[in-house]
């Protein structure tokens, strides 16, 4: 069995939890990787300074999107200050450490859409 | 498969013995970039360990060996071209400063307010963004030359898109992404009826095939060393010589001088014209001793290797389910330059999987080609290209490590 293609890692490629689009965001922040022109749109919707909703649409490789699936449970329900105050290493660690320089950024694709969304959210 | 290239080939590339995770490296990149045999890594090395100086400058014997050994590397480079003139090679930094060279002076200098420049849908973005930039500057306009979804270009095509308004034809000798080899002849003949000319992005091709420039007719040529067995960093420049009174210099500075005076100053006489400052003296010793060692082989020899392996490979690629091929099933006008997607299996994880699992290095993304992938609808695809120290076993590697990657999505 590969290390870094685990079968959840798969299985969350397959079928990443909250995919699709929200009907009405509060926000939505696109992003891409230059390197490999995967891309993905994010809408996030937010209630009293907390992340209600998420949302989106990637297009990419399978480290991308289970990457989105896995960051998108993770920050369900919590408050935009916890959001803002995560750290990639969240998201880096659900994977092998075989994960490459150049695959990070595959990894990171949606945590830096959703990092670029909350900041635009003012207090 | 010919027995020269079978059997030494490989041991002449120390890198080839290094195992990366475990596995002995299956290198299937060499459109992004080759490998380098012992004797160019020896002849670089040669060079700074008992010859090295500054070219044209001094009357020591060490620079005068520096400058021989200089001069030499641009005499081989114009016969390895069949150019008959060693002034009309410029060293430049690779393919992409010989292109922006051209757009900067010749194109700038001749290309006006209501001209055309003419490229392609299939074209690198390096023999694209220097003609976007210079038809803004200048108020010019670009004409796409479509090519088909198998990324071929049709001399039919390109002449619907020449007319007397067209001042250059900038086009690519072989495609980065399908492999195809437009037909050249024909299209250089037809750019030069309507009085256009043909600047010939030769970064794939020049490493694979024979070229003769005369026989051609080409205007300009833009290749690397690098993708040629040669080090980075150098690349060049051909420039007909009848066309460099209207190429102005695109440096200015030391070496490209017959006398300088505080409010003017006079230029040498090409190629030094064209070489502003130390050049990279031995990068063109190193891309000298690359073209002795391709020479040894015979291009006509690499260029037929080549083809059977295309041909070997494109059979038992196109047999796998799930496979698509993006560029010709017929080895006739295509090199050795293989992109293709799977049904199951995203681009950068197929990469990654042939990596970790079998050593074997791929390109995945859109290999600076944007618009052709953005024309047939993907944002990246795979691409394993082929050089002269690939063998039948690399290919068979390959299949297997697809299949092992389809395994694992399925």
């Amino acid at each position: 069995m590969n290390k870094l293609y685990r079968e959840d890692i798969i299985e969350y490629s397959k079928n990443p939890p909250h995919s699709g689009r929200l009907q009405n965001p509060t926000v939505t922040q696109a992003g891409d990787n230059p390197l490999c022109g995967d891309s993905i749109v994010l809408d996030l919707l937010i209630k009293n300074d907390t992340l209600k909703s998420i949302g989106f649409e990637a297009k990419g490789c399978a480290i991308s999107k289970a990457a989105v699936g896995i960051l998108s449970e993770a920050v369900m329900g919590k408050s935009i200050p916890k959001i803002k105050a995560m750290k990639s290493d969240e998201i880096l660690s659900h994977f092998d450490k075989s994960l490459s320089p150049s695959r990070v950024k595959c990894a990171l694709l949606g945590f830096d859409a959703l990092k670029r969304a909350v900041s635009k959210v003012k207090k | 498969m010919n027995k020269k290239l079978q059997n030494s080939v490989k041991a002449d590339f120390p890198i080839l013995k290094r195992k990366i995770h475990g596995k002995e490296i299956i290198f299937l990149d060499s459109a992004a970039s080759s490998q380098k045999p012992k004797a160019v890594i020896q002849a670089i090395v040669d060079f700074y360990q008992n010859h090295y100086a500054n070219i044209h400058r001094g009357v020591y014997q060490l620079s005068e060996e520096a400058t021989e050994k200089y001069e030499n590397a641009r005499q081989s480079v114009a016969d390895f071209i069949k150019s008959k003139n060693p002034e009309s090679v410029i060293f430049t930094a690779g393919t992409t400063a010989s292109i922006n060279f051209i757009a900067n002076t010749w194109a700038k200098e001749n290309i006006k307010n209501a001209d055309i420049i003419a490229t392609t849908e299939l074209e690198h973005h390096s023999n694209l963004m220097p003609w976007q930039r210079l038809a803004r500057y200048q108020g010019a306009s670009l004409a796409f030359i479509p090519c088909d979804e198998i990324g071929q270009i049709a001399l039919s095509d390109v002449k619907r898109y020449l007319n007397p308004k067209v001042k250059l034809l900038a086009i690519t000798g072989m495609s980065n992404v399908s492999g195809a080899i437009p037909p050249l002849k024909e299209i250089i003949e037809s750019a030069h009826e309507v009085g256009a000319k043909v600047l010939l992005d030769g970064a794939q091709l020049i490493p694979h095939c024979p070229v003769d420039v005369q026989a051609l007719d080409i205007d300009f040529l833009a290749f690397s060393a690098h993708k040629m067995l040669g080090p980075t960093g150098i690349g060049v420049l051909y420039i007909k010589p009848k066309l460099m009174d209207n190429t102005p210099p695109y440096q200015l500075g030391g070496g490209m001088i017959s006398s300088v005076a505080l409010d003017e100053a006079v230029y040498a006489d090409p190629p030094a014209r064209y070489e502003a400052g130390t050049p990279n003296i031995a990068g063109a010793i190193g891309l000298e001793a690359a073209i002795d060692y391709l020479q040894s082989m015979g291009m006509e020899l690499i260029q037929k290797h080549e083809k059977q392996l295309t041909q070997y490979a494109i059979q038992k690629l196109t047999a796998i389910k799930g496979f698509k091929l993006i560029g010709p099933t017929s080895c006739e006008n295509r090199g050795g330059v293989i992109s293709f997607i799977l049904n199951t299996v995203h681009p950068h994880d197929l990469a990654t999987i042939l990596d970790s699992e079998m050593g074997i290095c791929i390109r995945a993304g859109h290999h600076c080609a944007m618009p052709f992938h953005k024309k047939i609808g993907l944002t990246a695809s795979c691409r394993a290209s082929l050089y002269l120290y690939n063998q039948k076993e690399d290919i068979d590697n390959l299949v297997e490590g697809i299949k092992l990657a389809q395994k694992i999505f399925t």
